[in-house]
């Protein structure tokens, strides 16, 4: 189970653009996935945009049209059967087939290639050397937003599961070059990896309150409005996970003789329901809008921390059975894990004709940047467009047009990304329906 | 042999990747490099050319016996669809006349590789004076296919010289080459 996870962990490390998550909104969609404003698609980010007025369109309905082609030609998940391609599985893993892929990322087609002789030994992985990472590569993923909920008066109330996955690989520049650029494997040489992974589920009950906390002009029609909220989580740890992995080797002289030495040390933590403690966090936020101007600034996951009873493990390869041998260090002991903080920050400008939005978030693992623009066309088409930087610094582009039949809504949204093993730019077409007023 | 499940697990990674393609895993073996160079090269004789009426026969005499690393387990993740064997030498034929034949024999591990039937076996004709190079290309031997599923196997090179009645003889004999290319798929049952 362990080396599956530890798999599964090296298979999310390998997926550069893991980062920039997938739009399931066609109209935040089209408009570069930035913070729509006026409460559209802010909540979750800026517990604040929870005081602001309900929108015109009250409801948006995303169309999981991604489903189409995999519902009509499922992947196959067994490796004997020809058409099976582990590719298309991990990328399928990372990206929840909701909104529908515009073709399919190429998968490596070369040969490989390896050259054995007594002192060197060569593979030229061809285009699978991509997929390996140059040095260090972090992977990041977590789902904190409320789920269900219900609100009192400015008082509301939600659960939410908490799930949060990260890991980082790094390759040493020796090892990198053997497996990306297809350098020799040379004797008397040392290879290293090391990876840290951490997993951990919760569910949190979180209540929070939203409202106005200043008001500038007449009270009726303020000329400028700061909104504030914020959201406190109570938490209970389900499972936690971490484990420490460094392994090396070392090649003889000459290269493949029987003295070469691979070393392996782990040091892993766990924890079940059962161990499970209470965890507290706090989300944060503030709206000022002035006029068609709106201004946000949340941060997210304060100090949010969890107690957990973990067993802690030692294990080192033994050199002799070449097996794994494992030390339990302790039984139940103490621990706090931590959930880093989301910073957030967005501004809006509301024209009835027009709409311009952008954002930028700020993870411990990367900083996106998403702008986008809205132009109405008489009473029915509005047109989009947009485009941003996602969590490997890549530039990414969409665009998109929404039309109303009398109450009801389309938007339709084309987005480029890179979310794939291969790295490759994609694009994607998201679909929506909005219920107007 | 720890360095060699290292190996072993990287192409077993590898090789699975490579399944999600009709793709071919190529294996290069220099087997020369295991060898000791000063064994690849052999003085011939001198046999004067004084009067004998028999043909004289040296019998096999081997040149080199080595174990040859390589990537063990495959067996798991690929099948081995071809081997080509590659051999060349040269016979540098100083004075007199002859023949020679070489042998290349391949076994596993445990097996003694001249109880088994050669690889490789070139006759050649020896020329005062002239230079009389070999090169032969071998493939499609089934045995020689499962053997480089294997972990290490053991290779020999063998003389067998024979010099005409009253004829003599000097010179030298040197291996170039031995090199085996394995052409792979992935095994669909991995």
């Amino acid at each position: 189970m362990k080396r599956i996870a530890f798999a599964f962990a090296l298979c999310l490390s390998l997926l550069p653009g893991l980062a920039g998550a997938q739009t399931f909104n066609a109209r935040r969609m089209a408009m570069g996935g930035a913070i729509l404003g006026g409460r559209q698609g802010g909540e979750g980010a800026n517990v604040a945009y929870r005081a602001l007025p309900k929108p015109a369109s009250n409801r948006t309905i995303s169309l999981p049209i991604g489903l189409i082609p995999v519902l009509s030609n499922p992947p196959s998940f067994d490796s004997n059967k020809p058409d099976f391609n582990v590719f298309k599985i991990v990328n399928l893993v990372a990206n929840p087939p909701w909104n529908l892929a515009l073709g399919e990322p190429t998968a490596p087609s070369s040969d490989i290639k390896l050259d054995i002789s007594n002192n060197s030994l060569s593979m030229d992985l061809g285009d699978l050397g991509r997929v390996f990472p140059q040095g260090h590569v972090r992977a990041y993923a977590a789902t904190n937003a409320p789920t269900m909920g219900l609100t009192i008066h400015k008082v509301f109330v939600a659960l939410a599961p908490l799930v949060e996955v990260d890991n980082d690989l790094n390759l040493d520049d020796a090892l990198s070059g053997v497996l990306r650029d297809g350098a020799t494997l040379l004797p008397n040489s040392t290879y290293t990896l090391h990876d840290h992974g951490r997993a951990q589920a919760a569910v949190a009950l979180h209540v929070g309150m939203a409202q106005p906390v200043w008001t500038d002009g007449d009270r009726q029609h303020p000329s400028s409005t700061l909104y504030g909220g914020a959201r406190v989580k109570l938490i209970r740890g389900l499972a936690y996970g971490e484990a420490y992995n460094d392994a090396s080797f070392t090649t003889a002289d000459p290269l493949l003789s029987s003295k070469i030495d691979l070393k392996y040390t782990g040091h892993y933590l766990d924890a079940g329901p059962g161990d499970g403690g209470m965890g507290y966090g706090l989300d944060a936020g503030a709206v000022w809008v002035r006029g068609q101007l709106e201004l946000g600034l949340g941060v997210d996951d304060i100090g949010t921390s969890i107690g957990w009873n973990v067993r802690e493990k030692d294990a080192v390869l033994n050199p002799d059975t070449g097996n794994i041998d494992e030390t339990t260090l302790t039984g139940r002991a103490a621990f706090t894990s931590h959930v880093p903080a989301v910073a957030v920050c967005n501004v809006a400008w509301n024209d009835p004709r027009w709409m311009a939005v952008a954002d930028m978030h700020h993870t411990m693992l990367a900083t996106t940047v998403h702008a986008g623009y809205e132009h109405h066309v008489g009473s029915s088409v509005a047109l989009r467009a947009g485009g941003g930087l996602d969590g490997s610094q890549r530039v990414q582009l969409s665009g998109g047009i929404g039309y109303a039949f009398g109450r009801i809504g389309i938007d339709l949204a084309i987005a480029t990304n890179n979310r794939n093993l291969e790295g490759q730019r994609l694009a994607e077409l998201g679909l929506g329906l909005e219920l107007l007023h | 042999m720890r360095f060699r499940i290292m190996i072993l697990a990287a192409v077993a990674a590898v090789v699975a990747l490579a399944g999600c393609g009709n793709r071919t895993l190529y294996l290069g073996v220099d087997a020369l490099s295991f060898t000791d160079a000063t064994k690849l090269t052999k003085v011939i004789g001198p046999y004067p050319a004084l009067p004998h009426p028999d043909t004289i026969s040296t019998g096999e005499q081997p040149l080199f016996s080595e174990n040859v690393n390589l990537v063990g387990g495959t067996q798991q993740v690929v099948d081995v669809q071809a081997v080509t064997i590659t051999f060349t030498a040269d016979f540098d034929d100083q004075y007199g006349s002859g023949d020679d034949t070489l042998r290349v024999y391949m076994s596993d591990k445990q097996t003694e590789p001249m109880s088994t039937l050669p690889v490789v076996q070139v006759p050649i004709t020896l020329i005062s004076g002239q230079h009389s190079p070999v090169h032969a290309v071998i493939s499609g031997d089934a045995r020689v296919n499962e053997l480089f599923t294997q972990d290490q196997i053991r290779v020999a090179v063998t003389t067998a010289l024979g010099v005409p009645p009253n004829q003599g003889l000097s010179g030298t004999i040197k291996v170039t080459q031995l090199r085996a290319d394995v052409v792979a798929k992935h095994h669909r049952s991995l």
